[in-house]
């Protein structure tokens, strides 16, 4: 094997370590990324880190500011404002009925699957979420979950940007870790 | 080899430059077809690739974040507006070049690289897209194989590519015949580095007639081509014919390793009074771990058989190149490259080095220093200079 080889496959070896110490170094925080699609593969990835949990009496509220939501193109994230209405609607939120929800225990992660009821450009609807919930040291608990909907049923006309236009089904993935539940 | 023989060669490494950026992987493009009329990329724009070489390709001089790009972003600086069904463009490119050995300039010139109009249709389901181009008669021995007109002293007509097809799948498909580029490794810019000469993949002139289907995922990207041989190649015995694909995949948004093959035969090739068998097989990588910095990587198998008189000889080719964007639209450019073609004993070692600077949407200029070494001979040292526009 000669000295290029040697070199390219020592880069390509630092870039996958890499990717993976940025996904590792990441864990524990919390995130929310809202994954779309385009014609010929093209894939849009907004992400935050702003997400938040309440407890109420009969549920639980997860809430996420959509203004912050981060796709890489200052530009696309006026577009994805406009198209969510932000100023109008500044967030979405997701209840969930405690009395759905199975809570992990010490060495015992949960997963399953629930409905939910998503608020999005004012419009409410019931929405399948998958999730993981897992104990955590300190007394806190890690949950990922993840949902998808269809733009049509929040009135959200897909956006399109020069003949590349957004498929109507859009995928979200939650990451957060909060105190014990 | 000779000083003028090396000055030759040198002239080789860089003649026309085209269009293509991989290295777009590192705002999370790791497809092509939104920004290019060709799936896999380096030609044509689409009206969404024209704004994204404003938003996120050149200096932005005080425009803000959110701004819409400029009107200037379209075709003719926007003077000649056109249907949504319709893309025109345009390149021109002109360098000065200087060349060493063992440290005596043997060769420095202004070259015409690049005149080419182009323009794309979508009609339903038909695609079709179709360049013409200039080509001076200095250049003539870098574009010859692209000719349509045959004026062996002079200047030529060039044509790189001519296709119609149709898409398919939500144009997440297109099958297609014509003139095309060779879907094989990356399509990177530097398309004198060895990768692209060693495999017959520059993509200044390289292309050849077939009939290819492509496809291009969320996760994955493929294209798959029957070559049926250049036609702008005569006699017919030298145009080479068989298969060349590749295969992409995206594991993570700034990541994507693929695999490549190219399997030709020709029944004669300079050199050689037979048939021979051309192979190449090569793995490719593209990853963006720092948003400023991308790796491309390419490493080539290459097997040369002549058929029936004699075996195979095997030989590489290498590339590794890292593009460090040091200010919006300002990129520092490194890569080490490697090659021993097949049937030859002297092996070759490149390093380049140089800067890009996207100085406005659609003008760029970029300076480039070139050192290559091979066994048995002097080494060379290239520099140029370039002015590239996109119309």
């Amino acid at each position: 094997m000669n000295t290029c080889n040697v070199l390219t496959g020592f880069f390509l070896v630092v870039s996958v370590v890499g990717q993976g110490a940025i996904a590792l170094s990441r864990a524990g925080e919390s995130s929310v990324r809202v994954l779309a699609r385009g014609p010929a593969g093209l894939r849009i990835e907004g992400k935050s880190t702003e997400v938040s949990l309440a407890e109420e009496a009969s549920a639980l509220l997860f809430k996420v500011p959509l203004a912050p939501i981060d796709t890489g193109i200052g530009l696309r994230n006026r577009h994805l404002r406009q198209s969510l209405e932000v100023d109008k609607f500044p967030d979405a939120t997701l209840r969930v009925k405690l009395a759905d929800l199975e809570f992990p225990k010490e060495d015992s992660p949960v997963e399953s699957q629930v409905t939910g009821e998503l608020m999005l450009h004012g419009h409410t609807r019931p929405v399948p979420v998958r999730y993981r919930a897992e104990r955590r040291a300190g007394g806190l608990t890690r949950i990922a979950g993840s949902l998808q909907l269809d733009l049509r049923d929040f009135e959200i006309v897909p956006p399109s940007y020069l003949g590349v236009a957004v498929s109507r089904d859009v995928a979200v993935v939650v990451d957060l870790t909060v105190g014990s539940l | 080899m000779k000083p003028a023989s090396a000055a030759f060669a040198l002239m080789a490494i860089f003649s026309t430059a085209a269009s293509a950026y991989p290295s777009m992987i590192r705002h999370g493009y790791t497809q092509c077809a939104a920004c290019h009329t060709d799936p896999s990329g380096g030609t044509l724009l689409t009206k969404y690739g024209r704004a994204q070489s404003e938003l996120l390709l050149s200096s932005r001089w005080g425009a803000g974040k959110e701004d819409e790009p400029s009107a200037k972003d379209d075709f003719l600086l926007g003077v000649l507006r056109t249907p949504d069904s319709l893309s025109l463009g345009g390149w021109f490119r002109y360098g000065y070049i200087w060349n060493t050995v063992r440290g005596t300039l043997v060769d420095d010139r202004l070259l015409q690289m690049r005149g080419d109009v182009a323009a794309a249709f979508r009609v339903g389901p038909v695609r079709a897209a179709a360049q013409l181009g200039y080509s001076s008669a200095s250049s003539a021995p870098f574009t010859e194989l692209a000719w349509v007109t045959r004026n062996a002293n002079g200047a030529n007509l060039v044509s790189r590519e001519h296709w119609i097809g149709l898409a398919f799948a939500d144009d997440a498909g297109l099958l297609r015949g014509g003139r095309i580029y060779v879907p094989f490794g990356l399509r990177n810019l530097e398309h004198t580095s060895f990768v692209r000469a060693a495999t017959r993949t520059d993509i200044d002139q390289d292309q050849q007639d077939g009939i290819a289907v492509a496809i291009a995922k969320e996760s994955w990207r493929m294209e798959a081509m029957a070559i049926l041989g250049n036609y702008s190649v005569r006699p017919d015995a030298f145009r080479e014919r068989g298969f060349s694909g590749y295969l992409e995949a995206a594991p993570f948004s700034r990541l994507t390793l693929g695999v490549s093959a190219l399997v030709t035969r020709a029944d004669a090739v300079l050199g050689s009074k037979g048939a021979t068998l051309r192979q190449a097989y090569g793995v490719t990588a593209r990853a963006s771990p720092w948003t400023p910095l991308v790796l491309l990587a390419e490493v080539d198998a290459l097997i040369t058989t002549p058929l029936g008189s004699g075996g195979a000889s095997a030989g590489h080719a290498d590339w590794l190149q890292a593009d460090v964007e040091v200010l919006r639209g300002l990129h520092l450019l490194s890569a080490v490259e490697g090659m021993k073609a097949p049937g030859s004993d002297p092996s070759s070692l490149g390093l380049w080095g140089g800067a890009a600077w996207f100085v406005v949407p659609h003008l760029d200029v970029r300076a480039d220093w070139v050192r290559r070494f091979t066994t048995g001979s002097p080494p060379t040292t290239t520099f140029l200079l370039q002015l590239n526009g996109y119309l």
